[in-house]
């Protein structure tokens, strides 16, 4: 079977800090790294090759540097790696980066399941897998976990707002892969010596995929201004009798979408 | 001149800190308290690679080098130095033996299952008599036939209860002593009659086991000489010499994490209406602790492109060991004293730093002995013979 | 694979309308009359709503996504049609009409993206909120790739450009730690609407509005759904979006089970201080502060918890905290942003019944 993995590199959330003063994202301590969720995307790939057998392939949309993020899927286990990397990509929006995705699963040709993570932690809208099964005509199953592949059958977990289900599709299908029990391996040292000092990234462009601008280029929303979150306010005391304060507590709580 | 570290490095560096922190961290405090060897995560360092990482690949290593071999222990000395210590003797000294002075077939029959993670190793030097002074070694090894017959007892073994392969100087011709007549040798744990003998019991680095190593007539094939009769000195100096760059990476490591912890500290306890920090004599332990790590930082990868570009470093390795020891006890200790009571509780991961840490002053050549070695090759250099 | 489409319509003949109470049968060409021409712009026009029926109910979501599509109406000079989906009937039809809703299409069954993307691409819709939720995300997703929407998922807040009437839509990046304003620049303009963004509309219940019965159907999914066992395990504590924890203030056993009790409401971890330590009410993996695990919840309930620097240092990087305190001069009032000061007990217990 053959396996392709969407990886996204993205600032690591965790050393993204915000700018009060310049309403911005501050980006000075964050490297670069493989968004977490693409990470349980390529581990879930990587074990239903172990039991199945096939390729992983890994593919990315970005410019040049993005083959790190690349490398690190060779290291930790996928067999080829593939960036989509063209200047007219580099403004493309979800549903741009949707269609040559698509367009490179079908230019790689015999792919039977496309494996995302559940979202990007970054700005991701968490759209992805879903656009890029409808540019391909497949159905896609989201927040999904522990795919597992009986007969070109692909079953897995999915929990919604109110419950867990057990899913079942038939392949081809896109598969969204959330950050749950099968934790992601560590690439062995051996592989990210090997990952980064020799291993192929190969490279495609528009040309490669016959993609025109058109296609991908038109532009659907536009990123405006960042909205702070409001200062904390630290100190402030709900006053009156124990179920009166617990009152305005849980108002306040729910109008700030706490809880 | 280019100070950044390339990409395999960071991104092995980024797998060596989620490992250190998913895997290792968790544990410190347990094996410290349980006076065990981290056995859970063994297989894991073995699964990832990192029981090799030095060597190259045809030996079953990761083909990273010095420098990787730093970063390890650099992000491992962060968290646990307990299990930097385990790594550090299988590798740093017990594999490396090997790599450095054992012939092809020795490196094909016993490093590639080393680097592997398949085996384990230990290396044995110190005895009873012979601690700083390793040329008064007594364990003596007689030729009979294609083979040899140790006896002897063997202390301080980091590693030795469990190690399957053990990397052991012994006497070969009492007359010469150090200077030719000590001889290196591979020995198996499965060899008749080889015993562990008494466990130490000791004040820190709990988690890493120190073993009396009993020789009764151990026949050790004459094919595991390594490198040559009546040089064992020399393979085993140099092991050293790598060990001690290393040592130096793991003290930076647990000064690192010292200095973040008195930061954190600071930021948040107020006594006298303010925070910490806004006291001067903790603003002054901080600003020391950071120029010292900084320094330490660029002499340790310094002396690791040193080792990887093929250049002598034996005199930057004895600094590593000498700096980076005394910087990690100094920067936990100010830490501690940063932390107040809170840092002297046991609870607390200081107080076990600061047991651990010491021991970085006394092993793989206590302090002194390598301020004798800079020395040596500074006299030397100058056209000055220091004799021990 | 998603069989061809066949399409929701309603202009068709056979898409015959429900025989409605008088009142329903209002006179719209008034309103329209009133309205002038619909001034969105290549035709698209209106507010289209897609909202689920289950049981004769709708989600308080929904409630909130229809009367937030009214306040958008009026400010556009629109109609709000809601496509009910799910087990529609006509009662839960006239629920939407009364929170806001001009028009309502009973299309029972499950939705799905290519007979969705059809209807709208025959109705060129200038706006489309839908509820926020796992299905509907990807759904949308499918919707606006085909049409070439665009699309914001997981809003915030939605405003129309008074100028262009764009919308301009408010949603969480970086995990919550700031928000970001997205224009959209193509139509349909595609929205999905988090639970709580906007309030629950008061119901009129004598607003009128049209409800009509589509007649074709849904596409059945290609996936299977079944029931699956729960695996029932509270969130790690360091993952946790909300942390309750207890301390010494609780007093007792019953204290300590009263504290479960608000975590188990809010689906919540929980943990407590040194203190809940030593009264044996938590294990050493629970204890929050530099000697035990250093938490990041979103939200983090100190119940009873006087606050030490220790445990401070647990906690520093949580988004808010609630400290319930018996001692005015408790220092973890001081890092709250919430604070209350009594029992903490029998605020605990209050909170319990506020919660519903
Ligand atoms: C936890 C632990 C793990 C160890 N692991 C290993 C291992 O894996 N393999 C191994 O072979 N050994 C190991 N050792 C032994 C270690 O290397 C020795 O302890 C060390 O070399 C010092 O020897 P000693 O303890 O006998 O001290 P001594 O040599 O007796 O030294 C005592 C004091 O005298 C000073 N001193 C001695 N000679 C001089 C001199 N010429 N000039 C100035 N000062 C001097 C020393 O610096 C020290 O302060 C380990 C020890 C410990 C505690």
């Amino acid at each position: 079977m053959r396996i392709a993995v969407c990886i996204k590199q993205i600032l690591d959330p965790r050393a993204v800090r915000l700018s009060r003063s310049r309403e911005a994202i501050d980006p000075r301590q964050a490297a670069r790294i493989v968004n977490p969720p693409d990470r349980y995307a390529l581990e879930a790939a990587l074990r239903l090759r172990e039991r199945h057998g096939g390729e992983v392939i890994a593919l990315s949309v970005g410019a040049r540097d993005v083959s790190d993020a690349l490398r690190e899927a060779l290291a930790m286990g996928a067999d080829r790696a593939i960036l989509l990397s063209d200047e007219m990509l580099a403004g493309a929006d979800a549903s741009g980066v949707a269609r040559a995705l698509a367009r490179a699963v079908e230019h790689i040709g015999d792919v039977s399941l496309v494996l995302t993570g559940e979202r990007a932690l970054d700005t991701g809208g968490g759209t992805l897998p879903a656009r890029l099964a409808q540019e391909l005509g497949w159905p896609v199953v989201t927040d999904a976990s522990e795919p597992q592949l009986e007969d070109s059958i692909l079953r897995a977990f999915q929990r919604d707002e109110k419950q867990r289900w057990s899913v079942s599709v038939a392949l081809p299908a896109v598969l969204a892969v959330t950050r749950q029990r099968e934790k992601p391996r560590y690439p062995p040292a051996l592989r990210i010596a090997w990952a980064y000092r020799e291993a192929e990234v190969e490279t495609w462009d528009c040309d490669d995929l016959g993609l025109s601008p058109e296609e991908i280029s038109a532009r659907h929303t536009e990123e405006r201004n960042l909205v702070m979150p409001p200062e904390r306010n630290l100190g402030f005391i709900l006053s009156g009798s124990p179920e009166e304060a617990a009152r305005s507590l849980v108002a306040e709580l729910r109008g700030k979408r706490l809880i | 001149m280019d100070f950044s570290f390339p990409p395999e490095m960071v991104a092995f560096r980024r797998m060596v800190r989620e490992f250190a922190e998913e895997e290792v961290r968790p544990l410190a405090a347990t094996i410290d308290r349980e006076d065990r060897v981290p056995w859970e995560t063994i297989p894991k360092l073995r699964q990832a690679g990192l029981l090799g990482v030095p060597f190259p690949q045809k030996y079953g290593g990761a083909g990273l080098g010095e420098m990787g071999y730093c970063i390890l222990l650099e992000e491992m000395g962060r968290v646990c130095t307990s299990t930097a210590t385990f790594i550090g003797a299988h590798i740093g000294i017990g594999a490396m033996a090997i790599y450095l002075g054992g012939t092809e077939e020795q490196k094909q029959r016993y490093l590639v299952p080393l680097a592997r993670g398949e085996k384990l190793a230990a290396f044995a030097l110190t005895e009873p008599g012979a601690g700083s002074d390793a040329a008064a070694i007594r364990t003596r090894a007689v030729r009979d036939g294609d083979r040899y017959i140790l006896n002897g007892t063997k202390i301080y073994i980091t590693n030795g209860s469990f190690a399957d392969i053990i990397s052991v100087m012994a006497v070969t011709d009492p007359a010469l002593g150090a200077r030719g007549g000590v001889t290196a040798f591979i020995v198996e744990k499965e060899y008749p009659g080889y015993k562990v003998g008494t466990i130490e019991d000791k004040m820190g680095i709990r988690g890493s086991a120190t073993a009396e190593l009993i020789f009764d007539e151990v026949e050790v094939p004459a094919a595991n000489v390594l490198g040559q009769v009546g040089l064992g000195f020399v393979t085993f100096m140099q092991s050293l010499d790598v060990g001690r760059v290393t040592l130096g990476a793991a003290c930076l490591g647990g000064a690192e994490t010292a200095l973040e912890m008195a930061i954190r500290y600071a930021r948040v306890r107020e006594q006298f209406g303010r925070p910490l920090a806004h006291l001067q004599s903790v603003q002054f332990m901080v600003a020391e602790m950071a120029a010292e790590i900084e320094a330490l930082r660029s002499l340790v990868y310094r002396t690791a492109w040193l080792v990887d570009t093929k250049q002598p470093f034996t005199k930057e390795a004895g600094m590593c060991k000498l700096l980076g020891s005394e910087i990690a006890s100094r920067c936990v200790d100010r830490a501690m004293q940063i932390h107040g009571a809170l840092g002297y509780s046991r609870d607390f991961p200081l107080e076990r730093m600061l047991r651990d840490s010491r021991i970085a002053e006394l092993f793989e050549g206590t302090n002194e002995i390598q301020r004798i070695v800079i020395a040596t090759e500074l006299f030397r250099e100058a056209g000055v013979r220091i004799r021990p | 694979m998603l069989r061809p489409l066949r399409g929701l319509s309603m202009t068709e003949g056979n898409s015959a309308r429900h025989s409605l109470k008088a009142k329903t049968m209002q006179d719209l060409s008034y309103l329209e009359a009133l309205m002038g021409e619909p001034v969105g712009e290549e035709g698209y026009r209106d507010i289209w709503g897609l909202a689920s029926a289950v049981e004769g109910r709708l989600s308080d979501l929904s409630l909130q996504t229809v009367g937030k599509a009214r306040g958008l109406a009026d400010g556009l000079g629109a109609y709000v049609r809601f496509l009910l989906a799910g087990a529609p009937d006509e009662e839960t039809a006239q629920t939407l009409i009364a929170h806001g809703a001009d028009y309502v299409y009973l299309a029972p069954g499950q939705a799905d993206a290519e007979t969705l993307a059809a209807f709208l691409r025959e109705r060129k819709p200038e706006i489309v909120l839908l509820d926020d939720s796992i299905t509907n995300r990807a759904l949308a997703a499918r919707v606006a790739q085909a049409l070439d929407a665009s699309l914001v998922t997981e809003a915030e807040d939605v405003r129309a450009d008074p100028i262009d009437r764009a919308l301009l839509v408010t949603r969480p990046i970086y995990e919550g730690i700031a928000s970001q304003v997205i224009a959209c620049l193509a139509k349909p303009q595609i929205v999905t609407v988090r639970a709580g963004a906007f309030p629950l509309p008061y119901p009129d219940r004598s607003r009128t509005g049209s409800i009509e019965q589509l007649s074709a159907s849904w596409q059945p999914d290609a996936v299977q759904y079944e029931p699956a066992p729960e695996v029932a395990s509270p969130p790690a504590l360091t993952t946790a979006r909300i942390v309750v924890s207890a301390g010494r203030g609780m007093e007792d056993a019953e204290g300590f089970a009263l504290v479960q009790q608000l975590a188990a409401r809010l689906g919540a971890a929980i943990a407590g201080d040194r203190g809940a330590l030593d009264m044996g009410w938590i294990g050493p993996e629970q204890q929050v502060g530099a000697l035990g695990v250093i938490v990041t919840p979103a939200l983090y309930i100190a119940c009873g918890i006087e606050g030490t620097t220790e445990h401070y240092l647990g906690m520093e990087g949580a988004r808010a905290v609630i400290a319930l305190c018996r001692e005015s001069d408790a220092p973890l009032l001081k890092a709250a942003d919430w604070g209350i000061i009594g029992s903490p007990k029998e605020i605990v217990r209050a909170l319990v019944e506020a919660m519903g």
